[in-house]
């Protein structure tokens, strides 16, 4: 293998970087690790009904809408880019687990594309084995034409220190004591995520409530909220949630909440039953659980929402502030 | 004290006589029992998987008839299964049931780790020579039994007389319930091989073969898999299941107490299709079970896994490429309680009906 230094010309110039699951909370981190290495890196932008249709189109037909609306943004790279990249999260930090979908799913993808285009991936395993990080990165050095050196000082420089980073990219807004508050839970990127979440987010806040967000409380909080919590190894994002909703339930301001789930989820079917469990036996706040796939309606979704708002207490208040 | 434990296939035959020769007092959850699988269900949360409903469902019912301790484990893999002792121990909580919980851990399950749990339960204490040969017994009839239901298979579709190997196996279970210890349990099962010897088969039949791969839980359940083995063989096609309960046990006991690891063939014949050698729970295998079957020539593989499996999901999505790749039909069915047994024997004929009709073509062909 012919290695090159510094800022030397690579063989894959375009990298697409599709933004879904966990690429959507750290696409700023893979874009700045492959312009680093001299690639110039192109992210798929915002879900459109566009991706999300391709992506349905050429999934299997049980995989959650997330993983659907993901195939669609690397098919929409397919022309723009000269490869795809797609980390394989198995876990960010020890006692941590992602989604077992996450594990397979560079090669999901490559099968759904029919292996039309060239894949990258990383293997990201901390709990268990992190030299199969190292593994894959000399890898992808081989693939870029790059040092094994600088592509593993890049990733421990760049990446590693945003895996699990203490603030969230996606604060949905700034707290200020005082007004009431509405709790959306849900994976980021599914609540982040405009056409994925109907804009849940921005309804709520039109309907003059403060959202917040597991993400709007620092991850080393969330975790100490859990700290007492289940056996020794739990999905990431089902720490996030848990977490997340005891920092939030505590908040005196808190009116209601929201989880926003895709159907059929396997950690949301875990982890909405523990908050549940948690929020009937603790302070009773009221609690709205929407799950969603392709097949739903804006409408209904809609009516839901205003009808969970329009029962919870002190809604006519901040309805007359709004109109005044 | 009084043990329970969910049932999963026919573990319950090698646990009972286990339970027996340690002198535990225990009570087995009826098999094949609709009641505690509709306990299960209206008290488990929607979307969790089905083995989560079945287990929580036997458990109650033990729990019910006078158990005070329950024997069951966690794993720590990427699948759901690493946390049901959490779920099941706060759901039961809630339900006003107060009991003593055996957390197994399956991802490391030696000799000595069930030494360390099985110990307390005796109130004499055991020696470390007769534990281990109560276990190595148990694993033994294990497998044994599970020998003894592939042999059925085996006999089923091409029995003269239908039902001749359902007879017999109907027999055994309802023996084995009443059968006490290991000896009683293997010269059962010597029995019933005898008697599967003896049916008279048709020579001229020449079955389809079709692999089961799939989620180890239904695969090896018949009450939640809907007896699949038994109506494809009643439908006169041969059933290989490659996820059994002893599949379980040589993966999960077996090379656990190896001191070094084999390098697994399954796994290395999926990366042909998944780069990695996890996708959780055991996704890999049903992958590289696919392949290694295409290879060895089958007619072809039916997947089953809960509705919401997550590893199989991705298996699932992978095996369309397995099927293209080796030409061999590939079926998926997905069960939850709301399966209609109707509905999935339509699906088995239809299956079984275009794989027969595919093997009489090539063989019109070329024979």
């Amino acid at each position: 293998m012919k290695s090159h230094h510094g800022a030397g010309p690579s063989k894959l110039k375009v990298i697409g970087i599709p933004e879904g699951l966990m690429i959507f909370e750290q696409k700023q981190l893979w874009k700045k690790f492959f312009e680093s290495l001299g690639c110039h890196a192109v992210c798929s932008g915002h879900t459109t009904k566009r991706i999300m249709n391709s992506g349905i189109e050429m999934c299997c037909n049980e995989t959650c809408l997330p993983v659907k609306a993901f195939t669609g943004h690397a098919a929409s790279l397919c022309g723009k880019a000269d490869c795809i990249f797609i980390p394989r999260y198995a876990s960010v930090c020890s006692h941590e687990k992602s989604c077992p979908k996450f594990c397979g799913l560079p090669d999901e993808v490559r099968i759904s594309l029919n292996n039309k285009i060239k894949f990258l991936e990383i293997d990201i395993d901390f709990n268990r084995d992190s030299q199969k990080t190292q593994k894959s990165l000399d890898l992808l050095a081989g693939e870029l034409g790059r040092s094994p050196k600088t592509v593993r000082d890049a990733f421990d420089s760049i990446v590693k220190p945003g895996l699990a980073a203490e603030v969230s990219p996606n604060r949905s807004c700034s707290y200020e004591p005082g007004a009431p508050v509405l709790a959306v839970l849900g994976h980021p990127y599914m609540i982040f995520d405009r056409l994925l979440s109907m804009n849940l987010i921005g309804k709520l806040q039109d309907a003059g409530y403060r959202v917040m967000t597991p993400y709007d409380v620092r991850r080393s909080v969330r975790r100490k909220n859990v700290a007492p919590f289940l056996s020794d190894s739990f999905f990431e994002t089902g720490l996030d949630m848990l977490g997340g909703a005891q920092a939030l339930v505590n908040l005196p301001e808190l009116a209601g909440m929201v989880y926003l789930s895709s159907f059929a989820c396997g950690i949301d079917s875990l982890v909405l039953e523990i908050i549940e469990h948690k929020i009937r036996n603790g302070r009773r706040i009221p609690f709205l659980k929407i799950t969603i796939d392709e097949h739903s309606g804006e409408a209904g979704f809609d009516t839901r929402i205003e009808a969970f708002l329009d029962m919870l207490p002190n809604t006519e208040s901040i309805r007359r502030e709004k109109i005044v | 004290m009084k043990l329970t434990f969910p049932h999963m296939g026919n573990t319950y035959i090698a646990l009972k006589a286990l339970l027996d020769t340690l002198q535990v007092d225990y009570y087995v959850p009826p098999t094949g029992s609709r009641e505690s699988f509709e306990l299960g269900i209206a008290n488990s949360p929607e979307f969790m998987c089905l083995p989560f409903k079945k287990v929580l469902g036997d458990l109650i019912q033990g729990l019910n008839h006078g158990a005070d301790t329950i024997l069951f484990g966690n794993s720590r893999g990427q699948c759901r299964l690493s946390h049901y002792g959490d779920l099941l121990q706060n759901i039961l909580h809630d339900m006003g049931y107060r009991f003593h919980y055996i957390n197994l851990n399956f991802r490391d399950l030696t000799y000595g780790e069930i030494r360390n749990k099985l110990e307390p339960l005796l109130p004499g204490g055991i020696s470390r020579a007769r534990l281990f040969s109560a276990v190595s017994s148990a694993v033994k009839t294990i497998f044994a039994v599970d020998d003894l239901y592939s042999e059925a298979c085996g006999v089923r579709c091409r029995e003269c007389r239908r039902g001749d190997a359902d007879l017999a196996i109907r027999r055994f279970e309802q023996r084995a319930k009443a059968a006490k210890g290991f000896s009683q349990t293997r010269r059962l099962i010597r029995e019933t091989k005898d008697r599967l010897a003896h049916v008279p088969a048709n020579g001229a039949a020449d079955p389809v073969k079709i692999g089961i791969i799939g989620e180890i839980f239904l695969c090896s359940d018949p009450f939640t898999n809907l007896e699949l083995e038994k109506k494809l063989g009643n439908m006169g096609a041969l059933a290989v299941n490659t996820m059994s309960t002893s599949e379980w046990i040589r993966r999960h006991f077996i090379s656990a107490i190896l001191p070094i690891k084999p390098k697994d063939k399954t796994v290395r014949a999926a990366q042909n299709y998944m780069h990695t050698d996890y996708i959780g729970g055991h996704g890999i295998y049903t992958i590289g079970n696919a392949e290694l079957m295409c290879r060895d020539g089958i007619d072809g593989i039916i997947q089953i896994y809960p509705f919401t499996c997550m590893p199989e999901i991705t298996a699932k999505s992978v095996l369309n490429e397995v099927q293209l790749q080796n030409n061999v039909p590939i079926m998926t069915l997905i069960l939850d309680e709301m399966t209609a047994e109707t509905g999935y024997i339509t699906r088995l004929e239809a299956f079984v009906d275009m794989l027969q009709m595919r093997k009489n073509r090539v063989r019109s062909r070329f024979g």
